[in-house]
C-alpha cells in the first residue's frame, strides 16, 4: 500500500507541475503577459515596477522558474479589481461552490446509484425502461439549456424555487439538479450495466445455488464488485462538478469560484483567472488522489499491480 | 458500403437494361456497368432483395431495415433535416441572420397570438429573424463539431500511434501529457485560453478540438500494443518496411474502426462545448456567425417574462435534439460494429 500511495502521490506531483507550466504557457499566448497583469489605467512606472517585481524581463526560462516559485507560494498577484490578493478572494468563493457541488453530487449519486441497481435487478420492467431513456435524456441535454429550462417552468412558472441566490437552501434544489443531470445518469447507466454483469458472474450464481437468498446475494455478493466501477465514475464525476459549476453558477447568478472567473475575464481581471482556475484544478486533482485510493482500498488488485 | 454499388446494379439487370431504365436506378454509368456480374451473384442479389426488387431501399443485403431500431430511423431523420438545413441554410433563411427588424422585435412564433409567418419562429430582442438564425446556428455548430473532431482524431491519433509504436521515453512523455489533460476539467482551460487570446472563430475550433485528442490517443496506442503483442508489427518489419510504412500502412488501417465508433460518440461532446462557450460569451464573437450558444445566451434575460421565452428554447431543443440524436446514433453504431467498447 505504502508504495501504491508513493506512485501515486508522485503521479499528482507531476499532474500539478502540468496544470502551472499550462497555465504558464497560456498566459504567454497573448504575448506580453504584463498587460494582462496590471489595471488599463496604470502608469508605465507602475507598469516597470511590477514587471520587475515580477521578473518579467528575465529570460524565458527564468521566467518559468518564478512562475513556479510564485505558484509554489501560492502567490497569484492582486486582483485588479477587488485590490486584494487574488487568492484570497477566491478563497472566499469556495463554500458556495463546493455547496453547489456536493449537493449536486448527492442529487447524482442518491439517485444515479439506487435506480441503476432496482433497473438491473429488474431488467426491462417499466421502471428500467424510464431509467434508461431518462439517463439517456441527461446525458445529452447541455448543462446550461437543463438550467434555463428548470428555472422556466420550476422558478418562473410555478414560483416553486428561487430564480437565483443562495439566500435559502431552496435556492440550492434547481442548480443541484441542473449540475447534478449528467453525473446522475452516468451513475445510473454505469451502475446498471456493472450489476447487470456481476449478476451474470459465477460467483453469484453459486451464491444462489447455495441457498442464499435474493437479498443477501445482492447485498454480499454483487454490490461490492458492482461499486469498483462505480466509485471510479463517482469520483471522476466531482472532478467535473466542479469544472462544471462554472455555466451553473453563471446561470443562476450564484457566488461561487465558477462566476467569479467568467466575470474575472469580462473585467479581464487575469490574477484571478489565474488563482481560480489554479484552485479548481487543486480540488479535482485532488478528488481523484482520494478516489484512486478508495478503490486500492475495494479492488487489493489496483494497489499490486 | 463498396457491395453496394454491384448489388443495386444487378437490380436494375434482372429486368431488361435500357439505357434509361439504368440512370433511373441509380446505375453508375460508364466502366462499372461494364462489368458483369457473376450469375452466382445476381442470383444471391435476387434472393437478398426477396420479393421488392425494384427497391434501391435494399442496397446491403446483410443490413436489414427491420433490424435497426425506430428510433435510430427517427433520429436519422432529425440529424438528416439538421444536416439539410445547414447545407441549404441561405435558401432556407428567410432573412440575413444579423439583419434587425425594428418593427418586429420580439415577434412571437407564428402558432402563438401576435405571431405571423413572416417570422415562423419569431424573433428576438433585436428583431433578429430565429428561423435564420437557427439554420445558420446548425452550420456553425456542424462545422465546428467537424472540423475539431478532425482536428481532435488526427492529433490523438497521430500521437497514439506513435507512442505505442515507439514506446518506452515517447511512450512516457505522451502518457504523462494524457494524464494531465485528463486531470483537469477541460472548459476551464478553454476558458482560460479564450480569456487571454480573445473569442473567434479559429481560436474555438482549435481549443474544441483540442479537448478531445486524449481519446484518440489512447485507443490508437492500446491498438499499436495489442498488434505489437500478437507480432503483427515484428512481422512487417521483418520483410523491411520502415516505421513510417509499418505505423501508416499497416497498423492505422487497424486501428481505424474503434476510433471512428469513438469519434461518432464525441460529436456530440463536441458540439455542446461549442454552444456551451458561446453561451458563456466565449464562442462565437457576437453578430459575426450565428450560434445556437450564443442565442440560448441572449434569450435569457427574458425568460422571466411571458414575451420572447422563445429566443432560448427553440435553439436549445435543436441544440438538445442534435446532441441526443448524434449520441444515440453513435451508441448504435458502437453496438452494431464493436461491442467490446461498450463502457456504459
Amino acid at each position: 500500500m505504502a508504495r501504491f500511495l508513493i506512485r501515486r502521490l508522485l503521479r499528482t506531483v507531476i499532474v500539478v507541475w502540468g496544470v502551472i507550466t499550462v497555465v504558464f504557457v497560456v498566459l504567454r499566448l497573448s504575448g506580453d503577459p504584463i498587460a494582462l497583469l496590471v489595471p488599463a489605467e496604470a502608469t508605465t512606472e507602475e507598469v516597470d515596477r511590477l514587471r520587475e517585481q515580477r521578473g518579467l524581463n528575465e529570460p524565458l526560462i527564468v521566467q518559468y522558474g518564478i512562475f513556479l516559485r510564485d505558484a509554489a507560494r501560492l502567490d497569484f498577484g492582486d486582483s485588479i479589481r477587488y485590490g486584494q490578493d487574488a487568492l484570497d478572494v477566491v478563497i472566499d468563493r469556495i463554500p458556495a461552490t463546493l455547496q453547489i457541488a456536493t449537493a449536486a453530487f448527492a442529487v447524482a449519486v442518491l439517485v444515479g446509484l439506487p435506480i441503476g441497481i432496482l433497473s438491473a435487478l429488474r431488467p426491462n420492467t417499466l421502471l428500467d425502461n424510464v431509467a434508461v431513456l431518462v439517463a439517456l435524456v441527461g446525458q445529452a441535454v447541455p448543462t446550461f439549456f437543463l438550467g434555463i429550462v428548470l428555472i422556466l417552468v420550476f422558478a418562473v412558472r410555478l414560483g416553486w424555487f428561487p430564480t437565483s441566490g443562495l439566500d435559502s437552501p431552496r435556492g440550492l434544489v434547481l442548480p443541484a439538479i441542473t449540475l447534478g443531470a449528467f453525473a446522475m445518469a452516468s451513475i445510473t447507466r454505469l451502475t446498471r450495466s456493472a450489476m447487470l454483469e456481476v449478476l451474470g458472474q459465477d460467483y453469484v450464481r453459486t451464491a444462489r445455488a447455495k441457498g442464499l437468498g435474493e437479498a443477501r446475494v445482492v447485498r454480499g455478493h454483487a454490490l461490492r464488485n458492482t461499486l469498483v466501477p462505480v466509485v471510479t465514475i463517482m469520483g471522476l464525476q466531482f472532478g467535473t462538478l466542479l469544472g462544471g459549476s462554472v455555466v451553473t453558477e453563471t446561470v443562476f447568478s450564484l457566488p461561487g469560484i465558477g462566476r467569479l472567473i467568467i466575470q474575472a475575464i469580462e473585467n479581464r481581471d487575469y490574477p484571478i483567472v489565474q488563482a481560480g482556475v489554479f484552485l479548481i484544478a487543486i480540488g479535482f486533482v485532488g478528488v481523484n488522489l482520494v478516489v484512486d485510493i478508495l478503490y486500492a482500498v475495494l479492488d487489493p488488485r489496483i494497489r499490486l499491480g | 458500403m463498396s457491395e453496394s454499388g454491384p448489388r443495386v446494379d444487378t437490380g436494375a439487370r434482372v429486368a431488361p437494361p435500357t439505357a434509361g431504365q439504368g440512370r433511373e436506378t441509380g446505375t453508375p454509368s460508364g466502366g462499372d456497368s461494364e462489368r458483369t456480374l457473376p450469375a452466382v451473384a445476381t442470383d444471391a442479389a435476387r434472393d437478398a432483395a426477396g420479393t421488392t426488387l425494384s427497391g434501391a431501399t435494399r442496397k446491403r443485403p446483410r443490413f436489414r431495415p427491420s433490424r435497426v431500431p425506430i428510433f435510430v430511423w427517427v433520429f436519422g431523420v432529425i440529424l438528416l433535416g439538421i444536416v439539410m438545413a445547414a447545407i441549404l441554410a441561405p435558401l432556407i433563411a428567410p432573412f440575413e441572420p444579423f439583419r434587425g427588424d425594428l418593427r418586429a422585435r420580439l415577434a412571437p412564433p407564428m402558432w402563438i397570438d401576435g405571431g405571423s409567418s413572416e417570422h415562423p419562429l419569431g424573433t428576438d430582442s433585436r428583431g433578429y429573424d430565429i428561423l435564420s438564425q437557427l439554420v445558420y446556428g446548425a452550420r456553425t455548430s456542424l462545422t465546428i463539431g467537424l472540423v475539431a473532431l478532425l482536428i481532435g482524431a488526427t492529433i490523438g491519433t497521430a500521437l497514439g500511434l506513435v507512442a505505442g509504436y515507439f514506446g518506452s521515453r515517447v511512450d512516457e512523455v505522451v502518457m504523462t501529457v494524457v494524464d494531465i489533460q485528463l486531470a483537469f476539467p477541460f472548459v476551464l482551460l478553454a476558458i482560460a485560453v479564450i480569456a487571454v487570446v480573445g473569442p473567434g472563430f479559429g481560436v474555438l475550433i482549435v481549443v474544441v478540438g483540442l479537448s478531445g485528442w486524449v481519446t484518440y490517443a489512447r485507443i490508437a496506442r492500446a491498438r499499436v500494443l495489442s498488434l505489437k503483442e500478437i507480432g503483427f508489427v515484428e512481422a512487417i518489419r521483418s520483410v523491411g518496411a520502415t516505421d513510417r510504412r509499418v505505423i501508416l500502412r499497416h497498423i492505422l488501417p487497424n486501428a481505424l474502426s474503434p476510433l471512428i465508433v469513438v469519434s461518432t460518440l464525441e460529436l456530440a461532446r463536441l458540439i455542446i462545448l461549442e454552444a456551451t462557450l458561446s453561451f458563456l460569451g466565449l464562442g462565437i464573437p457576437p453578430r459575426t456567425r450565428a450560434s445556437w450558444g450564443a442565442m440560448i445566451g441572449g434569450g435569457r434575460e427574458y425568460l422571466g417574462s411571458d414575451e420572447g421565452w422563445w429566443i432560448s428554447v427553440i435553439p436549445g431543443i435543436m441544440l438538445f435534439l442534435t446532441a441526443l440524436g448524434v449520441s444515440r446514433i453513435g451508441d448504435w453504431v458502437r453496438d452494431a460494429l464493436d461491442p467490446t467498447l461498450r463502457h456504459d
